[in-house]
């Protein structure tokens, strides 16, 4: 019971210093999380996606995703005309994704995250902890897009 | 969707050592005159358009070879993936076509996929199964296969331009038999 009242209480006063500070609320594994996809290269006939769909970008080693259940509908709708934008091109495809899936993904001591990065837009965050191996990185990809939530 | 991976496999039909030239290889061979100007574009809009002269093509194979080169062209620039993919480049394009090539009539033929790293996969699917081939720049393929989630395997394979090699043919067979 005590127990039980402190840990709700912990986490009010974690989410309102959060909140505070500005600072990302952290990625619960229940969470989804959208991966937008702006080539139709990477789409199958059947609407679903390619594994390579989730491969890092080259620049920095990460995967981008933003935080569906986050996101209010009209911020999404924002958010993905502001990305398309931004890259010059539209969204043609979209694939969600749990926290738990992410992290769940390992293979030999390559085990992949997802953590908040709002450098540019809010709800957006990175899967990191890609391997460099690009047989293992394609492993891992399929792993994930064996994951992905039907909707 | 008929044509699935041959349960038997006829080693016979492995190596094929010819019949996968380009308009390319005759241009550097001086079989065909090449335009003077800078014409690096012109050369690959030719051979997009008219692809290979292998006179052992069938229709799917053709099929294939315009998709690998219509992924060449849409992906040879910086960026074509929104999250700043590496241009596909024309050795991984060579490579792959190379290799499509020498796959067994009885194969399903599978779909090209440009990756982020500049590379081109080839992809086969059955059922929730995947199978993936990854040709760069490198005389090595990186393979991926899915088969559940407790039954994968990955590595690197050496890869010889015209063979269909032994080690890729277990690869296959794990793919086919798991």
């Amino acid at each position: 019971m005590i127990k039980g009242f402190f840990q709700v209480a912990l986490r009010l006063f974690s989410s309102t210093i959060f909140r505070l500070k500005n600072v990302p609320t952290p990625i619960e594994d229940s969470e989804v999380l959208s991966r937008y996809v702006f080539s139709s290269r990477y789409l199958k006939k059947d609407c679903t996606i390619h594994p390579a769909a989730f491969h890092p970008s080259p620049k920095d080693g990460l995967t981008s995703v933003f935080r569906k259940e986050k996101m209010s509908p009209e911020y999404e709708i924002k958010i993905i005309g502001m990305t398309e934008k931004g890259r010059g091109r539209p969204v043609v495809g979209k694939a969600l994704i749990s926290a738990y899936s992410i992290r769940s993904t390992r293979l030999e001591k390559h085990q992949l995250d997802v953590v908040p990065e709002e450098s540019e837009h809010k709800w957006h965050a990175d899967i990191l902890n890609w391997p460099e191996e690009k047989a293992l990185m394609k492993a891992i990809a399929q792993d994930l897009a064996s994951k992905v939530i039907k909707e | 969707m008929t044509a699935i991976l041959a349960p038997s496999i006829d080693h016979s039909s492995y190596s094929r050592s010819n019949g996968t030239g380009n308009l390319m290889d005759a241009f550097t061979t001086k079989k065909i005159p090449r335009f003077s100007s800078t014409s690096k574009k012109l050369d690959e809009i030719v051979i997009s358009l008219v692809g290979s002269y292998s006179a052992t093509s069938t229709s799917e194979l053709e099929n294939l070879e315009q998709k690998l080169s219509a992924i060449y062209f849409e992906c040879s620039t910086v960026d074509w993936d929104g999250y700043d993919a590496l241009p596909v480049s024309k050795q991984a394009f060579r490579n792959a076509k190379s290799f499509i090539g020498t796959l067994p009539k009885s194969y399903q033929k599978p779909v090209p996929v440009p990756e982020s790293d500049g590379e081109i996969s080839l992809e086969w699917n059955m059922d929730d199964k995947v199978l993936s081939l990854s040709f760069g720049d490198r005389s090595t393929i990186s393979y991926a296969m899915r088969a559940s989630s407790e039954h994968k395997m990955y590595g690197v394979l050496p890869y010889d331009k015209g063979i269909f090699s032994s080690s890729l043919e277990a690869v296959f067979q794990h793919y086919i038999s798991a």
